[in-house]
């Protein structure tokens, strides 16, 4: 899968408006994922994933941050996330963002990742799952 | 070594309200795994906290907690310290309440040397109350109350501390809990006053400041870096945008705490006095003690 292609896969399961929040969303879980992918293992999914994403990937450390957990992930991918002019959900209102953030960060990991498997192949894919933290390892199963 | 079992001993039943994403999630489980590593039990410690977000941690926690009015964790923590020396007395708090409503008692813990570890959560924006600007909000930040941007310098709360006389300073990031728990072993484990100011994305209010833009510019201090030379310290404390330093930034281990000078606390603890004389009526003090001072 090229990169618009991987772009053009992610904007349609979100139903981004634009080519750049698909961008935006991508780089966002990709660089999530560095966080908690050994450095050792990125170059084995260079044969898969689009060189302009490997970029993102290419962040990794030496040594995951064994305390890293969903709640972090989540915190890199919610800074994509932009939410304005919903219904207020919440009791004490002003809140539209904390109403709806955490749905939709998890979603956009859910379009990330189920980009990313189909154009990963079983080995790759086991790769990074056994990576993610418990929670976001579920979302990925289910993506 | 750290196993969830441990862990689990500080875990509260309270429902956790934090957006999640949170970095104060991250502080939360550090100060659990630190603790756990330095063997320090729920009833050996107390956590005291402001107002914010932030300072709900203790609600957070199955330990000793304190929630005080806005700014003012410091001086009742130095007085439970005074009050109970043998107990780990440990401020949490953020950037508002440390720096900005509290930033009178944060000044006078620097040079007064209390032995307390100060985790300051620094995500430079009131979030509690729905984004303004915070004491070390960067210039040109704009929220709620900065429409325009925030015309003020930041407040560089390492440089501060150093400049009154904090013997143990430390910066880390929510990003990174393993060296967040280090630190605050170290900082536990300081006799006197030591401050950690942690850089913790608020992921709803501070769009600016997200784990992406601390990755790009924090380090770790270098493996020689020598924590108790105060001009490199000075040098470090001043470096702020493009480059963050991460680690124990300044370290006085020689400096007596606060109450370790205190006359009045060379005949021991005053909590175990009262205790002793609870225990033993026939002393008649304790009787006396109450009707004196209750």
């Amino acid at each position: 899968m090229d990169y618009e292609s991987f772009l053009a896969d992610v904007q349609e399961r979100g139903r981004f408006r634009s080519r750049e929040e698909s961008v935006f969303v991508t780089a966002a879980v990709l660089r999530a994922v560095a966080e908690v992918l050994p450095v050792a293992h990125v170059e084995s999914l260079a044969t898969s994933v689009p060189q302009e994403l490997m970029v993102y990937l290419r962040g990794a450390h030496e040594e995951p941050d064994p305390y890293f957990d969903s709640n972090l992930f989540l915190g890199w991918v919610l800074a994509t996330v932009d939410v304005t002019g919903g219904r207020d959900k919440t009791e004490g209102g002003l809140d539209l963002f904390v109403a709806y953030s955490t749905d939709e960060a998890i979603d956009r990991c859910r379009y990330v990742f189920s980009t990313l498997k189909s154009a990963l192949d079983d080995r790759q894919s086991e790769l990074i799952s056994i990576h993610l933290p418990d929670s976001i390892q579920q979302i990925y199963a289910d993506s | 070594m750290v196993t969830k079992l441990d862990l689990k001993a500080f875990d509260s039943e309270a429902e956790n309200t934090w957006c999640p994403g949170c970095g104060d999630f991250a502080i939360l489980r550090s100060l659990k795994i630190a603790l756990t590593e330095l063997g320090i039990a729920s009833h050996e410690a107390l956590v005291v906290s402001g107002i914010g977000c932030g300072s709900k941690l203790p609600d957070y926690m199955h330990i000793n907690g304190y929630m005080t009015i806005h700014g003012r964790p410091l001086p009742v923590a130095t007085g439970a310290k005074l009050a109970n020396p043998d107990l780990h007395v440990i401020v949490i708090n953020g950037d508002g309440d440390s720096y900005g409503i509290g930033g009178n008692h944060f000044l006078h813990s620097c040079r007064r040397n209390p032995n307390i570890t100060h985790i300051v959560e620094d995500n430079q924006i009131y979030g509690l109350t729905k984004g303004q600007y915070s004491p070390t909000s960067d210039r040109g930040f704009v929220t709620t109350t900065s429409p325009d941007g925030a015309i003020e310098e930041p407040l560089l709360p390492v440089a501060v501390a150093l400049a009154a006389g904090a013997t143990f300073i430390a910066r880390t990031f929510a990003g990174d809990p393993k060296h967040m728990a280090a630190v605050i072993v170290e900082a536990i484990k300081h006799q006197g006053y030591s401050l950690i100011d942690v850089l913790q994305p608020c992921v709803t209010f501070n769009r600016v400041n997200t784990y992406e833009w601390y990755r790009e510019r924090v380090y770790k201090l270098e493996e020689d870096y020598d924590p108790s030379d105060r001009d490199s310290a000075r040098a470090r404390a001043y470096e702020w945008e493009d480059r963050i330093p991460l680690g124990i930034i300044y370290r006085n281990d020689e400096a007596p705490a606060y109450e370790a000078q205190v006359l009045a606390l060379k005949a021991g603890s005053p909590l175990a006095s009262v205790l002793k004389l609870q225990k033993d009526p026939a002393l008649g003090q304790y009787e006396s003690l109450k009707e004196q001072f209750l």
